[in-house]
C-alpha cells in the first residue's frame, strides 16, 4: 500500500476566524497521521500551489482558503479542517468539504481518497452554488468570452 | 482594447496566477490588452512587464506625456478633478473597451469608473479568491464594518465570481454590479498538469 501524499495548505491567521492557534493545531493534526506531506504556506512563493497539487492524492486547506476550491475544480480530492471547530455554522457544515476535529480528519479522509478525477468534480458539482458549478477549467475562457 | 489594472502588491507574473491571465493568444492577443500602472509600480515590476512584450500605461506619467490634453481634461484642483482628468487623458489616448480589476477597494475608483462609465468602457471586477467570502459566510453583523464599507465602493458594471455565494456575498455587503456572472474557479484546471496517477480505492 503506498501512502497518500497530502498537500496541506494554510492560511494567514485572523485570530476572531481562524488564528494561529487553529493554524498550530490543524498542522498538528495532520502530520500526526505520518502520511508524508507537501506544505504550501500562504505567501511563501514555493512551493506554488499547482505544484503542490499536481504532487499530492490530497488537499487538506485551513478553512476557508481558494485552494480547496482549487483542487476540487481541478478533479483533486479536497476538503478544509477545521480542528477546534470555529467554523459549525459556516455554508459548509455538513457538506463533505468542511471536516471538524481529529475523528473529522479521518472521516474526511476515508471520504475523499480514492476518488477519481471524474468523481471529484461530480461531487463538486453537486454542490455548484458553494464551489464550483462547472470544474471544467474552463473559467478563465468563459471570463474571455464574455468579453468579446 | 481591454485595460487591467496593476499595482505593487498584487498579482504579478507567476506559474500559478499572472497579471495577464486573461491573454491566451487566441482569444485575447497581448495587443488586446494594456496594463494600466494606477500607481507608481517598482522598477521589477516594469522591467518584468516589458519583458512580456506587454503595453504599460502609467497613470501618473499622462501630464508629463500629454500635457494640453490632460489640461484640457482638468476641471478643477481636487483629488477627484485630477483624477478624472487622468482617465479622461488615458482614455483619449487610449481608448479602452474593458477595464478588469479585482481587489480594488480604494475610494477613487468610484470615481474612475463613473469616467470610465461615461466614455463607453465596460468595468468589469473579478473575485481572485474565495477566502474572503467564505471567511464571512454567517451573517452581516459577522462581518467587520471596514469590509462592507470596502464593499459599498464596489460599482461596476459586471462583476465575475467562481460561484453564487461568492456573488451573493458581494452584492449583500453593498457591492453594485448591473451583471454578475458565475464562471467557475478562474485557477481551477483541466487534466493538463494535473497529476492523475492518484491512489485509488483498490491501492489503499
Amino acid at each position: 500500500m503506498i501512502p497518500p501524499t497530502i498537500g496541506i495548505f494554510t492560511t494567514t491567521p485572523v485570530d476572531y476566524l481562524f488564528g494561529q492557534l487553529d493554524i498550530d493545531a490543524f498542522l498538528t493534526d495532520i502530520k500526526a497521521l505520518y502520511y508524508p506531506y507537501i506544505i504550501k504556506e500562504k505567501h511563501v512563493l514555493y512551493p506554488t500551489v499547482e505544484q503542490v497539487l499536481n504532487q499530492c492524492d490530497i488537499a487538506i486547506s485551513c478553512p476557508f482558503t481558494s485552494t480547496c476550491i482549487n483542487a476540487l475544480s481541478s478533479g483533486i480530492p479536497a476538503f478544509w479542517y477545521d480542528p477546534l471547530n470555529k467554523c459549525s455554522d459556516s455554508d459548509y457544515h455538513g457538506t463533505p468539504f468542511l471536516y471538524v476535529g481529529k475523528d473529522g480528519l479521518r472521516r474526511g479522509l476515508e471520504y475523499w481518497l480514492g476518488k477519481s478525477d471524474q468523481e471529484v468534480r461530480a461531487i463538486a458539482r453537486e454542490y455548484g452554488n458553494i464551489i464550483d458549478p462547472f470544474c471544467d477549467g474552463e473559467a478563465k475562457q468563459r471570463f474571455r468570452e464574455l468579453l468579446l | 482594447m481591454i485595460g487591467i489594472r496593476a499595482y505593487n502588491s498584487g498579482v504579478r507574473y507567476g506559474v500559478d496566477r499572472s497579471i495577464d491571465f486573461l491573454v491566451d493568444g487566441v482569444t485575447i492577443k497581448k495587443s488586446d490588452v494594456v496594463i494600466i500602472a494606477e500607481e507608481r509600480l517598482d522598477q521589477e515590476y516594469k522591467t518584468a512587464i516589458a519583458q512580456h512584450d506587454e503595453r504599460l500605461i502609467e497613470l501618473r506619467m499622462l501630464p508629463f506625456h500629454y500635457p494640453f490634453l490632460f489640461l484640457k481634461n482638468l476641471k478643477g484642483t481636487s483629488k477627484v478633478d485630477i483624477w478624472a482628468a487622468l482617465w479622461n487623458t488615458l482614455l483619449d489616448v487610449c481608448p479602452l473597451k474593458h477595464y478588469v480589476v479585482y481587489n480594488d477597494f480604494t475610494d477613487l475608483s468610484t470615481v474612475r469608473n463613473g469616467v470610465l462609465g461615461q466614455r463607453g468602457c465596460q468595468t468589469w471586477f473579478y473575485t481572485h479568491a474565495c477566502n474572503v467570502a467564505n471567511r464571512f459566510v454567517h451573517t452581516l453583523k459577522d462581518i467587520p464594518p471596514k469590509y462592507i464599507l470596502n464593499c459599498q465602493i464596489l460599482h461596476y458594471d459586471h462583476l465575475i465570481a467562481w460561484n453564487r455565494q461568492i456573488a451573493n456575498h458581494y452584492i449583500k455587503c453593498g457591492g453594485k454590479f448591473r451583471n454578475v456572472h458565475v464562471v467557475g474557479c478562474l485557477w481551477g484546471q483541466c487534466n493538463n498538469g494535473v497529476r492523475l496517477t492518484r491512489t485509488t480505492k483498490e491501492g489503499q
